[in-house]
């Protein structure tokens, strides 16, 4: 019993760190009909920051940090090349993109070298807490409390703030925006910053349970596009079920046949796709929170 | 579409100058004899032709197709290592087994269309590459499978011809390419291959003019992964192996963007240019430079930013829509 | 609409001709200026990953694979210049076949060496197999490349599962515990660790408390660490590498499995372990080579690795740069003996022969019949942090096994080699 419980956290806590990276991954699909490749990358550049911060400003720092700089690359990758896309043939944003990382990838090797590095979860999160009835990771509890924060702050931002409204309403329906004077270009690039922020913190609180090396972006990329799809395009809290429900049925399917544990969530998506085709929560106009 | 009688119905001349370059690589002095990549260069044109029908004339973007391609790829080696050691039945199994995934998967993707429809394609292949990857018993897994020969082609009483010489299976390669070109050629001047484009161009009128436009959409995705399954098979002979990293998404990226780098998107003859170059600059930047996929991932970048509607789009001036 | 294209072909058709006989004539180019140029060196095709979840092992052997090279600077090789041809396989099966390919069909390579991963070297041995060259293998330890995917042109410079579980089973048995639980990375390398794990625990009377398999590519360890610590065994005997066990390592760490039992890697790389750190390293461990060893042989190696590379990302030889730099250097010296460029005389001269200045405790035989490089395997014991004498001294050697005494036997890998090439 206490292993399935176990099972249980595991999954959700994996399921809250994917539900963070499909987050961004999701807005910007939804606002800019984007299939983001960069994703995974920036997630890795997440990790790959934290590591070289970590030494001069500690792990705390490094979580605010490093964040940021991913959010300056995305800044920079929007500005330069990705927004020429927006608009035209969806093939052409998924292409640019997928180059684009190929670059990155290669550009990560070249800066920090092939062999992988370790980043370090501060020491007062080390070893396990008993719960009595289980021992579970402390530093689990806090990728999941995290995980709920950063997500708890974004939903905040789409709801109760101004710009968080013109956000959503410029998902489904840019030309009002433009009507009313607000500055299309500009939230599309901010929403591509968030995007890369929350990957970027993704691969922050991911990096001392998964190492870090050049090519861990992909881990999560796959896991994304299954999320965003099985949550439907641009719905916030469909990414947020679909990622804890790819989490779980990944973790607990370990328990009994741990080989098709990854295909798993495709078998899902397949399925919802068949029942219905829009995801569980979409809609067919993008952002919906 | 070349003169509308005789020879040129069916080849025009284009095409048969294709035919021709292809037919003479091998007795180019010095790189004639890098036979391996002058294979590999007509399969993926063929395979790149093929994925066309889907792209450049119905205007989907399936984003999954080296799905269709690994699955051909190991219907012929799992046939031919469990069943028969041949060379034309190992390669029917590879058209009929990605027929029939490309069919069933076709099924679920045919109502859809743009970001979605790309989405949905790429996490379906991932399907079939995990299942390739872990199923280590059919598949080999990680390793693959190998040990898988060119067999001759005996006609008795009359000849045999060893496809295990490099050159031999060049030209059986090229044959088959001649054949399939041809074919495609046809599909894409018949009235079907005018559905296709009208749908490309406006789907709901395509709707209205009375077309089952699904139903083409289906056909569309069933016969390029077909042509996919045909260019797998005969990729496991060219390299005796069957692999699973073959199936993985960023194969269907690759012919993708051969695809468009060509101006598969406005020339019938696009995706063999970008098959050609894409192919031949991948192998020589990674011999030459071991940060090679930095050029690699800059050269996409370029492609899509600068010339979207690839080589022969730029060669043939105005933008044009509507595929020849 | 017909007559304008009419017009239009021509021009369209010789562009496209020109094109793709541009495109075609591609890899010509630096094949005839290459031709033109030099006298006879004598080409060693490396096909090694720069790229890739093994780059960082990729590197590593080059390193081990130059200073080889560098040894025959001065008289060169059959009295020609040694020159290597390095290709990245991207740890990808087929980019490594492709990669073989290229090598022999343009560069009319004859010998190669390399790769890092199991799956790589069999395809790039079958290539080699097929087309009459010469392939050494020189970090890869699955069963079958001296097994069933066993080859008359191929060589194998590490040691198998077997050699590293017969090594280090009798001492984990005695000193750690007999019950073990199995961490089985899901795929032939994997198995085959696990397998012989399994006839060791029968032959000593251990217990198997339980096993799991890890599917190739897993991230999240957690599940599999919960169900390892509720059956409460001594040994967590692991056969995972890559990336996978990077993760591992950091996920063990994490929930303090090592406070409950002793985390045994089968066959550690010390690239993982100096990517791990030194908070992470724990538990005994098998591994092919050490920069420790206390030979003259080992010692002037890592003396020459240091002059060599001062600038190098992991300032001490691995068992990679090792296993590369031995692979390499018996190679060349397999030619020489030879006398003539020719593979079946080099198959030959390095078949039967043995390596007097190994550098491990033990000489190197190049065993016949399954082309299996025989040499020890080494039991080392992770030290704590405080413990290290400098950054880099991780291990502490507790024993070392001489292979020959751990190898398979012929009952055991009933292998039968090709006819040598024509």
């Amino acid at each position: 019993m206490s292993e399935l419980l176990q099972f249980t956290m595991n999954g959700l806590v994996l399921g809250l760190l994917f539900a963070v990276v499909a987050l961004g991954f999701t807005l910007i699909l939804g606002v800019m009909q984007v299939i983001n490749f960069t994703h995974g990358v920036l997630f890795a550049f997440g990790a790959y920051f934290a590591f070289s911060l970590q030494r001069y400003i500690g792990f705390g720092g490094a979580l605010i940090v490093a964040p940021m700089l991913v959010g300056v690359i995305g800044l920079v990758l929007e500005r330069l090349a990705i927004h020429r896309t927006y608009g035209g043939n969806p093939l052409f944003g998924l292409l640019l993109t997928f180059g684009l990382s190929m670059a990155l990838e290669e550009v990560i090797r070249m800066i920090w070298g092939k062999p992988g590095y370790s980043v370090a979860a501060p020491k007062f999160l080390a070893g396990s807490l008993d719960l009595g009835f289980m021992l579970y990771s402390k530093y689990r509890f806090f990728l999941a409390g995290l995980s709920v924060l950063v997500i708890l702050l974004v939903w905040l931002f789409l709801e109760k703030t101004p710009y968080g409204a013109i956000i959503k309403a410029g998902a489904s329906d840019s030309e009002m925006v433009m009507a009313l004077g607000k500055n299309l270009p500009r939230m599309r690039t901010f929403v591509f910053i968030i995007g890369a922020i929350l990957a970027g913190v993704a691969g922050v609180i991911a990096a001392p349970i998964w190492s870090v090396r050049p090519t861990m972006g992909t881990a999560i990329l796959m896991p994304a596009m299954v999320i965003v799809v099985l949550g439907g395009i641009g719905s916030f809290w469909g990414s947020i079920l679909a990622g804890l429900i790819v989490g779980l049925s990944t973790s607990i399917s370990v328990m009994f046949w741990a080989r098709i544990s990854d295909i798993i969530p495709f078998v899902l998506l397949a399925i919802i796709l068949l029942l219905r085709p829009r995801g569980l929560m979409g809609e067919k106009s993008i952002l919906e929170v | 579409m070349g003169s509308s009688s005789g020879w040129g119905k069916w080849i025009p001349a284009q095409m048969a100058v294709v035919f021709i370059v292809f037919a003479l690589f091998p007795y180019i002095p010095f790189i004639g004899r890098y036979l391996s990549l002058g294979t590999e260069v007509v399969i993926w044109s063929l395979f790149a032709l093929g994925f066309n029908i889907l792209l450049g004339y119905t205007g989907l973007p399936s984003f999954g197709h080296g799905a269709f391609f690994g699955i051909g790829a190991y219907g012929a080696g799992i046939f031919f290592l469990h069943v028969y050691k041949g060379v034309w039945l190992p390669l029917v199994m590879s058209i009929v087994v990605a027929g029939i995934f490309a069919a069933l998967v076709g099924l679920l993707v045919a109502k859809k269309k743009g970001i979605y429809f790309a989405l949905i394609t790429i996490a379906l292949s991932q399907v079939f590459y995990f299942v390739a990857f872990r199923w280590e018993e059919l598949t080999g897994g990680e390793t693959g499978l190998s040990g898988i020969d060119r067999m001759p082609i005996d006609i008795p009483g009359l000849f045999s011809i060893k496809l295990s010489t490099p050159i031999h299976y060049y030209y059986f390669v090229l044959v088959i390419f001649i054949i399939c070109t041809i074919l495609i050629w046809r599909l894409a001047h018949s009235p079907f291959g005018r559905v296709l484009q009208a749908i490309r161009e406006n789907e709901v009128r395509a709707r209205y003019l009375g077309y089952n436009t699904a139903v083409y959409k289906w056909a569309a995705f069933a016969i390029s992964g077909v042509f996919s399954g045909l260019a797998g098979g005969l990729y496991t002979l060219l390299i005796n192996s069957a692999f699973a990293f073959v199936l993985d998404w960023t194969q269907s990226g690759n012919v993708v963007m051969m695809t468009l780098l060509g101006g598969g998107t406005v020339n019938f003859f696009g995706p063999i240019l970008g098959a050609a170059i894409f192919i031949v600059s991948r192998d020589l930047l990674s011999a030459y430079w071991e940060s090679w996929m930095l050029i690699y991932g800059l050269i996409f970048v370029f492609v899509i930013l600068f010339i979207p509607s690839g080589i022969l789009g730029l060669v043939g001036g105005k933008k044009q829509t509507i595929l020849r | 609409m017909e007559e304008k294209l009419g017009k239009k072909i021509s021009r369209r058709s010789f562009l496209k001709g020109a094109a793709a006989g541009a495109a075609l004539l591609g890899p010509g180019i630096p094949f005839i200026t290459r031709r033109a140029a030099a006298a006879e060196p004598l080409e060693i095709g490396v096909v090694s990953p720069a790229s890739g979840n093994y780059a960082d092992h990729g590197m590593t052997e080059r390193l081990g694979m130059q200073m080889a090279v560098d040894e025959f600077k001065d008289k060169g090789v059959l009295g020609r210049p040694v020159k290597l041809i390095v290709e990245d396989d991207e740890t990808d099966p087929q980019v490594g076949a492709r990669k073989a390919r290229r090598l022999i069909e343009v560069e009319k390579v004859k010998y190669l060496i390399g790769g890092v991963s199991s799956s790589v070297a069999v395809s790039v041995g079958e290539v080699a197999q097929r087309n009459g060259a010469l392939f050494i293998a020189t970090n890869q330890n699955s069963d079958t490349i001296t097994g069933e995917k066993a080859h008359r042109c191929v060589f194998r410079v590490p040691p198998d599962m077997s050699m590293a579980l017969r090594s280090l089973s009798p001492y984990i048995i005695e000193k750690v515990g007999k019950k073990w639980y199995f961490f089985t990375h899901d795929y032939e390398w994997g198995w085959s660790g696990t397998r012989w794990g399994r006839k060791m625990l029968e032959q000593y009377k251990g217990t198997e408390v339980g096993e799991s398999k890890i599917p190739m590519n897993t991230r999240d360890f957690s599940s599999f660490l919960i169900k390892a610590r509720a059956a409460k065994p001594e040994a967590l005997v692991i056969t995972v590498g890559g990336i996978d066990r990077a993760a591992l390592i950091e996920q063990m760490y994490e929930f303090g499995i090592q406070k409950e039992m002793t985390a045994v890697q089968t066959l550690y790389d010390y690239e993982d372990v100096w990517a791990a750190g030194p908070e992470k390293n724990f538990g005994i461990h098998g591994t092919e080579w050490y920069y420790a060893i206390d030979t003259p042989g080992a010692r002037n190696f890592v003396a020459q690795y240091k002059k060599r590379w001062p600038a190098a990302l992991i300032p001490v030889p691995t068992q990679n740069t090792a296993n590369a730099y031995i692979g390499m250097r018996e190679l060349l010296r397999g030619i020489e003996r030879a006398g003539k460029d020719d593979v079946t005389a080099v198959i030959k001269a390095l078949e039967g022969h043995t390596v007097t200045d190994s550098i491990k405790n033990d000489p190197i035989y190049i065993r016949e019949w399954d082309h299996q490089f025989i040499w020890a395997f080494y039991i080392v014991r992770a030290k704590k942090p405080g413990e290290m004498k400098d950054r880099t001294d991780f291990f502490e050697i507790l024993k070392w096994v001489p292979g020959k005494e751990t190898a398979r036997t012929k009952e055991e890998n009933p292998v039968k080699l090709e006819p040598y090439p024509a």
